[in-house]
């Protein structure tokens, strides 16, 4: 080192102190008055800017991944999976209205057989996506009780499903509305269904949406605090380098001590990039929020309405006591996915087929969109459904609905899982890089800090040497 | 001339200390809440005249369903309720003005109105029905409509799903309010009411001699708490707190209270939710 030379001689050193007296007034309270106490203060003061900038990068990585966790591990997931769980058990009531519907007549649309395979999967599906949801429900009170209510409930509408069937096998009917008995048990077995099973799935996927929502929001305004809490101990830190420097170069008359300088240096890249990485985490966090999560949660939401929509056509074929109320839910809910005013279904199916969308989940598609064109194929399928229903031509009606019908409505649901993927895929994305920017702080910030405080002992040691 | 160390550390410093300082302050200046959450005082339109829904009884006070759940949705998120009269045509411009905070006043989820507020719950699905007079003899499906005196109520939209959506020519008769409704029904000035069996039941329940419901049942309505289009913070937080009013067992009690003793069936488990948005 080029500044480990002599102590200042004695007439420079009487030249400072002479001068000091000059300049402090009576009222100052006593600062140290030896050179080695005044460089021991801006060593500590130093050091306390150190420990301040540690503790400001550290907490703002902490906070990131803190919320990145929930995001990305706890309440992300959990959205979708109960939208998995929703869609289960909103097919499992379909297919066994499917089932009862077509009676006897086991080749009737896409087959009894075919039913029951598709019954049976998404009984396993419901319960599978009921384990998990109760695995990420984690601490959740709310949330763990719903799950539970949902696994008593499942098992009783299985056996109401299961009785239902084997009635229907026993009356052997032939297509049509079931004989009272069986309607009885189905209307039992559905309300079940949707009274308790889907809107406590539903639910929980929308308090999953708000915990991601919230976790969200107060990750934003943390993110920007933390930014500010790192730039301004950065600041800090420098000015009380820069002042332990001046301090040095006026005592041992040294323009620049380097390990000091090579400590500003240090501090000032060790901010930066600190600076860079929480910023470039919550860029990313933001993408994956309102790219990815966003649209993933929009269209669960669209396919779980929509499966109810498909589910309500078969329920309106099989009850006739409740066909108005099945109707009227079926309009109502057609207008929660794609909404254009309209009085009745009628005004809809003409007002859908032309006019642009005023609201529902399907607002932001575009007409050319598949899913707008798939929607709206499924809608004139109803019209014809009902008209057939309307014109008593009932056996076609049901042909149509559990044959070609499914099939338009499958075409439907299948663009909306594209796009509920796309979101995924984009969310996942997001959250990924948003970790990967926080990568290496964990060793890296202790390593450099001990750096920078090595340094800094590096500068003024030789120094208070000169003292001893 | 070079500063000495200390008037250095004072020009470097003091903008620093300023800066945290100005810092500081920034953040303990929030401003107060635009949304419910954090509210100490609730302002919510409820209705006067329906009663076991929302009745403002002889000495001022409010009772009913809805007034139940208001008070338990406003305690939940730590605030007094402070009950405010609307009617049904008022409900989106009192909430869009910030008029008021919620609204909890038989108050149906339909998707134009969604375009306008938002809704959290429904916190009960109402089913509608028809109410005749009891020696009516003619009524007893919403068909038997055709060609009957039924009554208009105000900012309502019961009587769109008989002559619109269903396409049932029954003759309009405007009226303000369903309180005015029963009273010309009582009058026979009408041949029907129509909207939701938790309205009529109150009715009924007034006037048991007077009034049938034909046990119709022909639509699911579900009724929601609005909330301004802006406040899904609010929504949401008022989502948990219907949530935790079913699995408490409030809930039940309430419905117990005020709909049980008509005979009238609730299904007593928590709503499918619109979701905020």
């Amino acid at each position: 080192m080029t500044d480990t030379i002599t102590p200042p001689s004695e007439p420079a050193r009487r030249a400072v102190r002479s001068r000091r007296r000059r300049v402090r007034t009576p009222r100052r309270r006593p600062a140290p008055r030896t050179v080695p106490a005044r460089l021991y203060l801006w060593t500590a003061a130093v050091a306390v800017g150190v420990a301040g900038l540690f503790g400001a990068v550290h907490s703002g990585m902490a906070e990131s991944r803190e919320g990145l966790q929930v995001v990305g591990e706890g309440a992300g997931p959990q959205a979708v999976n109960t939208g998995g769980l929703y869609l289960a058990l909103s097919d499992m009531d379909a297919q066994l209205a499917g089932i009862l519907l077509i009676g006897r007549e086991h080749g009737l649309g896409q087959g009894r057989d075919a039913s029951m395979t598709m019954y049976e999967e998404r009984r396993k599906q419901a319960g599978r996506a009921v384990l998990q949801a109760f695995d990420i429900a984690g601490r959740n009170e709310q949330g763990r009780e719903t799950v539970q209510s949902v696994l008593d409930n499942l098992g009783e509408y299985e056996r109401l499903a299961a009785r239902a069937m084997v009635l229907a096998e026993r009356t052997n009917q032939s297509a049509g509305p079931p004989p009272r008995e069986v309607l009885a048990v189905y209307r039992r077995a559905t309300d079940l269904m949707r009274t308790r099973l889907l809107p406590q799935a539903y639910n929980l996927t929308l308090e999953s949406a708000a915990i991601v929502r919230r976790t969200y929001v107060s990750e934003t305004d943390r993110a920007t605090d933390a930014l500010v809490r790192v730039g301004v101990a950065a600041v800090a830190l420098l000015a009380l380098l820069a002042g332990l420097q001046v301090c040095i170069s006026r005592r041992f008359r040294r323009a620049v001590n380097p390990p000091l300088a090579l400590a500003t240096a240090a501090v000032l890249v060790l901010s930066g990039l600190a600076i860079a990485s929480l910023a470039r985490s919550s860029a990313h966090l933001r993408q994956a929020k309102e790219a990815g999560f966003d649209n993933a949660l929009t269209y669960t939401r669209a396919r779980a309405i929509s499966s109810t929509a498909a589910a309500d056509q078969l329920r309106w074929l099989l009850d006739p006591d409740r066909a108005e109320t099945y109707e009227q839910v079926y309009f109502d809910t057609s207008q929660t996915i794609a909404y254009v005013p309209a009085g009745n279904l009628p005004t809809y199916y003409a007002a859908i087929a032309k006019s642009p969308l005023k609201g529902g989940f399907l607002q932001d598609a575009d007409a050319s969109d598949p899913v707008l064109v798939r929607y709206r194929a499924f809608q004139k399928t109803d019209r014809n459904l009902r008209e057939l229903v309307g014109a008593g031509r009932l056996r076609q009606a049901i042909v149509l609905r559990t044959g070609s019908a499914a099939g338009t409505y499958a075409a439907y649901d299948q663009e909306l899982d594209k796009l509920v993927n796309a979101g995924r895929t984009s969310f996942d994305a997001g959250v990924t890089r948003a970790g990967e920017a926080l990568d290496g702080w964990d060793t890296g910030l202790p390593v450099s800090v001990l750096a920078v405080l090595a340094l800094v002992l590096l500068g003024i040691r030789p120094r208070l040497a000169e003292f001893r | 001339m070079t500063p000495t160390p200390r008037g250095l550390a004072r020009r470097v410093l003091a903008p620093v200390l300023a800066g945290l300082l100005a810092l500081t302050l920034t953040a303990c200046a929030e401003e107060a809440p635009q949304g419910v959450e954090g509210k100490k005082t609730l302002r919510i339109g409820v209705k006067f005249d329906q009663p076991g829904i929302g009745q403002r009884t002889s000495n001022g006070e409010f009772e009913g369903f809805d007034i139940d759940v208001a008070r338990y949705v406003a305690a939940y998120l730590g605030a007094e309720p402070d009950f405010v009269s609307i009617t049904s045509g008022d409900r989106e411009r009192l909430l869009r003005e910030r008029k008021v905070d919620l609204v909890v006043a038989s108050y149906s989820i339909t998707p134009d109105r969604r375009l306008e507020v938002n809704f959290a719950g429904p916190y009960i699905i109402g089913h509608q029905d028809i109410m005749v007079r009891d020696d009516d003899a003619d009524i007893h499906s919403v068909h038997d409509l055709r060609g009957k005196r039924l009554c208009k109520a105000g900012g309502s939209i019961s009587w769109q799903r008989v002559t619109v959506e269903l396409g049932i020519k029954a003759r309009l008769v405007p009226a303000t309010t369903y309180g005015e409704c029963v009273e010309m029904l009582e009058a026979g000035r009408l041949d029907a009411l129509t909207t939701d069996d938790v309205i009529l039941a109150g009715f009924a329940l007034r006037r048991p001699e007077a009034f049938r419901l034909v046990n119709a049942k022909f639509t699911d309505e579900k009724y929601g708490i609005g909330i301004h289009k802006d406040d899904i913070g609010g929504c949401e937080a008022v989502n948990r707190a219907l949530t935790e009013m079913y699995q408490d067992g409030t809930a039940g009690k309430l419905l117990a209270r005020w709909f049980q003793p008509t005979g009238l069936k609730t299904t007593g488990h928590v709503p499918q939710f619109e979701g905020c948005s």
